[in-house]
């Protein structure tokens, strides 16, 4: 169960308008290593994780990308407030403008909506967690590259507090690999497939 | 505390969880309703308190609800898993052998 707290994690204050910029940074709404897939992949991963500290580290970090994603769209909603035509048009918006005008809506920065494809749940505690590691830092590298070609400070300020999130993730992730793998049977050296154990008496 | 109450006392928690959140859909569409927000705050205040002894009890529902003296909130059993499965628990509450100590 969820509950909704009406706060942003980190401010989210931008003076002027950027079609251009909005258009990159959506990215991270709704790209292949954007905030929903990163929400949806953790809190999907979680269920059949077989020790408590990957189930831990998937359900908070899960919660905290779900607060990244509102973050972004904050970016997004603020970036494109009171545009008129002609800046949507200069801004090359217009593409995006006339299946959503100004609503936000979770596709990458290429048109492509947000898809489950560019995610996986494998059912298997160390391919799942070395997604992950690879996930965030897919993200954070996305976090780089808005960073190559923004030159806004307001946006920066917060693009920079979400690609250290990216950074911290990672280490939890990396952590929680190493604390599931020491608690995998000895005997299964190259820890294969530890969520899927059926041998009587083993399985935990 | 027995089985009988932890499982009694988290249904009286969802029950009055569930009033609160029917009441804020319903106040989100009629937010003069008055007798809509008395009843909100009768289930909210409720809800606080039987949380309360609940995480007092048989542990966090929240982070935040979590054990002052170890970090409970990763301690199985999580709410996706029954009864019979036996919960997962941190390494650290574990012995060599995998058991409680």
């Amino acid at each position: 169960m969820w509950i909704y707290e009406k706060k942003l994690q980190y401010p989210v204050k931008i003076k002027n308008p950027n079609p251009k910029l909005a258009g990159v940074i959506i990215s991270q709404l709704g790209g292949p290593d954007g905030e929903t897939g990163a929400a949806l992949r953790y809190l999907n991963q979680r269920y059949t994780m077989p020790s408590a500290e990957a189930i831990g580290v998937l359900t908070d970090i899960g919660s905290e990308e779900l607060g990244h994603q509102e973050m972004v769209a904050a970016i997004l909603y603020q970036l494109t407030k009171g545009l008129t035509p002609a800046e949507i048009k200069a801004g090359g918006f217009d593409k995006y403008f006339v299946d959503h005008t100004l609503g936000i809506y979770p596709t990458s920065a290429a048109g492509m909506p947000y898809t489950a494809a560019s995610m996986q749940s494998k059912g298997d505690a160390v391919a799942d967690l070395m997604e992950d590691l690879a996930a965030e830092q897919k993200a954070r590298v996305t976090y780089d590259n808005i960073l190559r070609l923004s030159d806004d400070p307001d946006v920066n300020d917060v693009i920079r507090f979400l690609r250290q999130r990216e950074v911290v993730h990672f280490q939890r992730f990396g952590e929680a690999l190493r604390r599931t793998q020491e608690s995998l049977d000895q005997k299964n050296y190259y820890a294969f497939n530890p969520e899927y154990r059926v041998k009587k008496g083993v399985k935990k | 505390m027995d089985k009988i109450n932890k499982d009694a006392l988290l249904r009286r928690i969802q029950a009055h969880s569930f009033a609160k959140t029917e009441c804020e859909l319903f106040l989100d569409s009629h937010p003069d309703d008055k007798m809509a927000l008395d009843y909100y705050h009768k289930n909210l205040d409720a809800l606080l308190a039987l949380t309360a002894e609940y995480e007092a009890n048989f542990g966090p529902l929240t982070a935040a609800g979590a054990a002052r003296d170890r970090w409970s909130w990763i301690e199985g059993p999580w709410p996706w898993q029954r009864e019979g499965d036996l919960p997962i628990q941190p390494r650290s509450a574990l012995n060599c052998r995998g058991e409680r100590e």
